[in-house]
C-alpha cells in the first residue's frame, strides 16, 4: 500500500465537490471513493470528512437528504447546488493553475542545479 | 429567540451527525466483515479509524478543564463536550467520585461515543449523567462493582471501560520514584486499541490472579527506570503496597498520562491500597479524587 499523504491546506473541499459532483452520494461513499480513486494515497479520516461536509453544507455548496441507501439503512446523502458546481469549477481552475505554477519553479531548480 | 432556535438547531445537527457517524462506522464494519476479519475485530478497528487512540491524548486535557469540584454536573458538561467534537474522540468520559465515604477512590468510565444500539446511547447518557442513579436515590456516583454490573447488563453499550489512578513509590535500582498506577478494567488496552511493544497485554484471567498483580509499565517509564531493557518483563519489582510483575507497553497514544496500570479486583485493591496509604501516608500521593 503506499504511504498516505497529507493534503495541501483546502484540498480536502475541492476533492469532496468533486466526488458529489458526480451525483448523490453519502460520506462513506465519499471516503471510499478518494481512497479508491487516488489509489490509497488519499485516506481522509472521518475527523476531517465529516466537518469539511457540514462546513460546505452551511456555506451553501452542499446540500443534504436522508435516504435509504443501499444497504436499506437511512443513510445522509450530499448532492451539488449550482453554488457548489461553480465553486468546483473555480476551483479547479485554480488547482490546475497553481500546479502548473509550482511544476514550472520545480523544473527550474531541477535545471539550475545541474 | 435566536437562542433558543441555536439550542434547538444544535441537538438536532448532533443526532444528524451522530446518526450520520453510526452508518459510517456500521458501512465500515461491514465492509470489514465482507474482507472476512471477526465481527469484534471489525467493530474495534472501525472504531479505532473513527477517533483511534490518539483522541486519548487530547481527552483527559479536555475532562480536566471541563469538570470541577461538583460530579453531576461536570458529568453533564463533559459529555456535551465530547459530543460537540464527535470526529476526533472515540470515547467519552466521565469521572466517578466515592459514593461511600469510606471509599475515597475515584474512578473513570470511558465508553464507546458510537455505541451498537440507540437504546445503549441512552444508557450511557443515563450512566454519565447520573440519572439512572438519582431515580434510584442513590446520591452520588457508581462503585465499581456496579459498574460492572451496569456493563454486564449493558449489552447496547460495547466497551464499556473503567479507571481509577493512585500515586505509588516504585523502588528500582536503589533508588525510589512516584509514579501514578491506573487500576484499569480487564478490556482497557482493547478497546483502545493499544497494542505490548514487549511482553504482552492485560487478559481476563489477570484480574483473577492471586499472585504479584501484573501491571503495564509505560514507555518512558520502562526507557527511564530500566533502560528500556526487555528481560524486565516477568520480574517482580517492589512497588508501593506490594510487588508487581512488569508487563510492558508500547505507551506513545497515552502520552505521559500515567507510569503504570494493572487490572484487579477494584473492591480488593481500594481496601489495599485505603490501609496501605493510611500507613504510609507520609510517603505516598493521595488518591486521585476525579482526574
Amino acid at each position: 500500500m503506499p504511504p498516505k499523504s497529507d493534503l495541501p491546506q483546502g484540498t480536502l473541499d475541492l476533492l469532496i465537490l468533486k466526488v458529489v459532483a458526480r451525483g448523490p452520494v453519502h460520506g462513506y461513499a465519499i471516503a471510499q471513493r478518494l481512497q479508491q480513486v487516488s489509489r490509497d494515497v488519499v485516506q481522509v479520516p472521518q475527523g476531517s470528512l465529516y466537518p469539511a461536509l457540514h462546513r460546505l453544507e452551511n456555506r451553501g455548496l452542499l446540500i443534504a437528504d436522508w435516504e435509504k441507501s443501499e444497504t436499506g439503512r437511512e443513510a445522509k446523502f450530499y448532492r451539488l447546488t449550482r453554488k457548489g458546481r461553480a465553486q468546483l469549477e473555480s476551483g479547479s481552475e485554480n488547482w490546475a493553475r497553481l500546479t502548473e505554477a509550482v511544476g514550472l519553479i520545480l523544473r527550474l531548480s531541477e535545471e539550475g542545479a545541474e | 429567540m435566536n437562542w433558543w432556535n441555536r439550542l434547538f438547531r444544535r441537538g438536532r445537527l448532533e443526532e444528524q451527525l451522530e446518526k450520520e457517524l453510526s452508518f459510517h462506522l456500521e458501512q465500515h464494519t461491514a465492509d470489514l466483515v465482507a474482507r472476512g476479519a471477526s465481527l469484534d475485530e471489525t467493530r474495534r478497528q472501525a472504531r479505532m479509524t473513527l477517533g483511534a487512540g490518539t483522541s486519548e491524548r487530547s481527552m483527559p486535557r479536555r475532562t480536566r478543564r471541563t469538570l470541577g469540584g461538583k460530579h453531576s454536573p461536570g458529568w453533564t458538561l463533559c459529555f456535551s463536550n465530547v459530543r460537540e467534537e464527535p470526529w476526533d474522540n472515540d470515547c467519552c468520559s466521565a469521572v466517578a467520585g466515592p459514593r461511600d465515604r469510606a471509599q475515597r477512590d475515584a474512578f473513570q468510565c470511558s465508553g464507546s461515543l458510537i455505541p451498537d444500539t440507540c437504546d445503549g446511547s441512552r444508557r450511557l447518557r443515563d450512566l454519565l449523567c447520573q440519572r439512572q442513579f438519582r431515580r434510584e436515590k442513590r446520591l452520588g456516583s457508581p462503585s465499581y462493582p456496579e459498574f460492572l454490573d451496569y456493563q454486564a447488563r449493558g449489552a447496547g453499550v460495547a466497551d464499556f471501560i473503567a479507571s481509577s489512578g493512585h500515586g505509588m513509590l516504585l523502588s528500582a535500582n536503589g533508588a525510589n520514584e512516584l509514579i501514578s498506577l491506573e487500576m484499569v478494567s480487564e478490556n482497557y488496552f482493547r478497546v483502545l486499541g493499544v497494542h505490548a511493544a514487549a511482553g504482552r497485554m492485560l487478559m481476563d484471567s489477570d484480574a483473577r490472579f492471586e499472585g504479584a498483580p501484573p501491571a503495564i509499565l509505560s514507555y518512558s517509564l520502562w526507557q527511564r527506570k530500566f533502560g528500556g531493557t526487555g528481560d524486565i518483563v516477568g520480574k517482580t519489582s517492589c512497588c508501593g503496597f506490594g510487588r508487581f510483575l512488569w508487563l510492558e507497553l508500547y505507551n506513545a497514544i497515552f502520552g505521559n498520562r500515567c507510569n503504570t496500570w494493572s487490572a484487579r479486583s477494584y473492591s480488593h485493591l481500594s481496601a489495599g491500597i485505603a490501609h496501605r496509604l493510611r500507613e504510609h501516608r507520609g510517603n505516598f500521593a493521595g488518591p486521585r479524587r476525579g482526574i
